[in-house]
């Protein structure tokens, strides 16, 4: 379920300040982005950074949510976006290419985030939020979210193999037969969200959870040469990309 | 026995009251409780007694997470804890909650353990030194850059206790930190914490206090509180193996299960009266089965022969209704294939009343899981009645097979009893008549009749579990599966179950109980497989697996103190009656 792969590869030793900044910087260059070959090229970037860590394996896992991603963004842009300015004729093209043009877009972000999480564990993710100057409460809030998606996966599992064995069948039936077959699933779901969420909350405080306005780590994270030299050629490159893109230049 | 005695500090209960909201009658009600520094002491009784309400407020989670009415004091170190925030009183007392799997929120064992530490502001390397040594100190040495998730139930709890240890407070407190263990995981918590006790008699460790409702193989040198129904029943101090004995009657009256030792050698000591003045029969020393043994034979007792000589049960006849055909299953988990069957051949009777054993991750809940066809095997077959079961139609396989969760709470989501357990039947397309009919006799053979209109939620766990029994039992499945039904429950709600599962089974049902509870086998089930790895180590009668010593230690499972004592008898009865009748005592 979690995308994050141990490895000592050079990205999963980058401090995780460092790498939040990049990502940034890399969503901002694939969101001003607009030509086919540019944003290919950035695609083809991130997959030789992943290469490069390691990680291609982590984006084979998710491959199918990145297609379905690419076909459900390219189709609905394609319907609504409205791009076409050349008339009737030609709408539908340059519509499906707007489509295909988002598409990409999109894909190539969420297979920015995988690097990043791959590459980063939810403690160091916190600690460069905090480090940034998020309050630790709210950093480890943010982060606990990613921690407990397995859990409460463990949890919808159990709790649709126990309404199976009441013979409930939310596959078969007509669409609001079957949302209505989803109603036993949900219920005790919510209520073991519910349950976890105060035991967790008591758990957390138990063990010191907000003694102190502030925490130690034992989690470098701190920029360091390479890391710097890393946010200032992004912070870079996405000032020159936004620029072109202010000054009009065909990007 | 039981004393005054005024402590200089430690902890300090005076008259605590506690009353949820919501709730018409006191959860707690005048508990008074105290405990020295670096004493160990167990606070016992039975589900609903208030035990975890205690636990609660003495850490102050309670009224801050479940709002309610307190009274009364609690004195940390000689201070009133009234005003004090929970991550405040976590420099005095460190709690180990029930279910352990909300407790772990890092991911790696070294993290998790310097979380308390973080929060305590303590120097990174200082933090890293001591994490390290506390999980060396638990038995995890080696584990630091594991992930929690990986490691088995006993593990997470040990990485739970040094998580807690880790804020380095005088009073511990731990609720019921073995429920959802193995007898190994047990053991090895239980080894850890009379580690500590050692500490503190040294004058180096905290003072404990244990909750428990099982004293099977929980050591004894501590004194004790029994609530009954929020209040305290009875107190006593330095609880040694004869005060256990002397204690064993009132525990078991209190739904509370005493050592089985403790237990017989009360009876047998209420059997055999000394002469006015002499000293009693059977003194003991400590509550081993060793012991116990030679006690007895030094004392002049026997074993008779009629209940040594234990029938053995009859081989199952009826015709073959579940088949498992070379059955594999691999979980895959962040890439990695975990294997938890491995090519598993298996035969199950109509009529048969099973017990699938195993230590945790021993792959006995996947096979139920496949029996039941909710999994679909990695390679092999599983069949019921010759067709493959995990290919049946949802609502036909209902009829057939039923498979009752751990958590009762994983299926109960109705707002009525009588809705909760209709809804099985409903699905399978009944009349509302034939529904009415199958809910009212599945109620009344859990037990359950007249609660119709009640509220799941305000019921016990015991009767949320055979709630959910009664749910799957109205679609009137000719198969029953319960994973482990007595886990979470106190002794006289796991006593009820197994014999509700026994009255189902004559009346025709078949049974299959997944379990490591192993006492609980020993008096209904005719057969018992034994799970290593993913494959039947081991298929027979329970008495035969169970007072097999090299098995139970090939499967990671603790021998039930009565097996280890037919072992040094050279017999096979595993209840404390049958003992208890077949012990003679000294002419």
């Amino acid at each position: 379920m979690m995308p994050y792969r141990h490895s000592g590869s050079w990205l999963h030793r980058a401090g995780a300040t460092a790498k939040i900044i990049c990502l940034g910087c890399w969503f901002a260059v694939a969101l001003l982005l607009r030509s086919p070959p540019a944003l290919g090229a950035l695609a083809v970037a991130v997959l030789a950074l992943a290469a490069w860590a390691g990680l291609i394996p982590v984006l084979l896992r998710f491959s199918r949510f990145i297609l379905v991603l690419f076909v459900m963004s390219a189709l609905l842009w394609t319907v609504f976006s409205g791009a076409s300015e050349s008339g009737p004729q030609a709408a539908w093209h340059e519509d499906l290419a707007a489509g295909a043009l988002m598409g990409l877009r999109l894909t190539t972000m969420m297979a920015m985030g995988l690097l990043f999480l791959a590459s980063t564990r939810v403690e160091e993710m916190a600690g460069g939020l905090q480090r940034l100057g998020l309050p630790f409460v709210a950093a480890f809030s943010l982060t606990l979210a990613f921690r407990l998606i397995p859990l409460f996966a463990a949890a919808g599992g159990s709790i649709a193999q126990a309404q199976a064995s009441r013979g409930v069948d939310v596959r078969s039936g007509g669409l609001f037969s079957r949302i209505r077959r989803h109603l036993p699933l949900l219920v005790p779901l919510v209520l073991a969200g519910l349950r976890s969420a105060d035991r967790l909350a008591m758990a957390l405080e138990s063990r010191g959870l907000g003694m102190h306005a502030r925490r130690t780590s034992i989690i470098g994270g701190e920029l360091g040469g390479a890391g710097v030299a890393a946010v200032a050629l992004c912070l870079g490159a996405a000032l020159v990309v936004a620029a072109l893109a202010l000054s009009g230049a065909p990007l | 026995m039981t004393r005054q005695r005024q402590p200089i500090s430690g902890l300090r209960i005076e008259h605590l009251c506690f009353t949820y909201r919501n709730s018409a009658s006191p959860a707690l009600a005048r508990v008074d409780l105290s405990l020295l520094p670096r004493e160990w002491r167990l606070l016992l009784g039975p589900t609903g007694a208030g035990k975890s309400t205690v636990v609660r407020c003495i850490n102050g989670s309670l009224p801050r997470f479940y709002p309610g009415h307190l009274t009364g004091r609690i004195l940390l170190g000689g201070r009133s804890i009234e005003g004090r925030s929970v991550p405040d009183l976590s420099r005095e007392v460190g709690v180990v909650f029930q279910e352990f799997e909300t407790q772990i929120f890092t991911t790696t064992c070294l993290m998790e353990v310097a979380f308390a530490m973080e929060s305590r502001c303590l120097p990174p390397d200082a933090i890293r030194l001591q994490a390290s040594d506390l999980l060396r100190r638990v038995g995890l040495s080696g584990f630091e850059s594991r992930d929690p998730s990986s490691l088995s139930g006993g593990e997470k709890q040990r990485l739970v206790i040094a998580s807690v240890l880790s804020l380095e407070t005088p009073l511990l407190v731990l609720d019921e930190p073995a429920s959802d263990l193995d007898p190994a995981g047990r053991e090895e918590v239980y080894r850890l914490l009379r580690d500590l006790e050692q500490g503190a008699a040294e004058g180096g460790g905290p003072a404990i206090l244990l909750v428990e409702h099982d004293l099977e193989g929980i050591p004894v040198t501590a004194g004790g509180t029994l609530l009954r129904q929020g209040s305290v029943a009875r107190q006593w101090e330095g609880g040694d193996a004869e005060a256990m004995v002397e204690l064993a009657g009132e525990l078991r009256a209190s739904g509370v299960r005493p050592s089985p030792i403790a237990e017989l050698a009360s009876i047998l000591r209420g059997r055999a009266r000394p002469r006015p003045g002499s000293e009693p029969l059977l003194r003991l020393s400590s509550l081993a089965p060793e012991t116990f043994h030679r006690e007895l034979q030094r004392t002049g007792w026997r074993l008779g022969a009629p209940a040594a000589a234990d029938p053995t049960p009859r081989p199952a006849t009826g015709a073959e209704t579940l088949r498992c055909e070379r059955l594999s299953h691999v979980y895959a988990s962040n890439g990695e294939a975990i294997p938890a069957l491995k090519e598993l051949d298996l035969v199950v009777r109509r009529g048969e009343m099973l017990a699938i054993l195993g230590a945790n991750g021993s792959g006995k809940s996947t096979l139920g899981l496949h029996l039941a066809g909710l999994l679909v095997p990695t390679s092999g077959r599983a069949l019921c009645e010759g067709e493959e079961v995990c290919r049946i139609p949802a609502r036909r396989r209902a009829a057939k097979i039923g498979f009752v969760f751990q958590n009762p709470d994983n299926q109960i989501f109705a707002s009525t009893v009588r809705e909760e357990t209709a809804f099985g039947p409903g699905n399978l397309g009944l009349t509302p008549r034939e529904v009415d009919k199958r809910v009212g006799e599945a109620l009344e053979a859990v037990g359950l009749t007249g609660l119709e209109s009640t509220d799941p939620v305000t019921l016990t766990k015991g009767q949320r579990q055979r709630l959910a029994m009664a749910s799957v039992l109205a679609c009137e499945p000719a198969t029953l599966i319960m994973d482990e039904p007595t886990t979470g429950l106190d002794l006289e709600e796991q006593i009820g179950v197994m014999s509700l599962l026994g009255k189902l089974n004559a009346r025709g049902h078949t049974i299959l109980i997944i379990t490591h509870a192993l006492w609980v086998v020993a008096e209904p089930v005719r057969r018992a497989l034994v799970m290593v790895a993913g494959r039947i180590a081991a298929d027979g009668a329970p008495r035969d697996l169970l007072t097999d010593e090299e098995l139970m230690r090939e499967a990671g499972l603790r021998m039930p103190d009565l097996a280890r004592l037919s072992r040094l008898f050279g017999a096979r009865l595993l209840r404390v009656q049958e003992w208890a009748e077949g012990l003679r005592p000294p002419a």
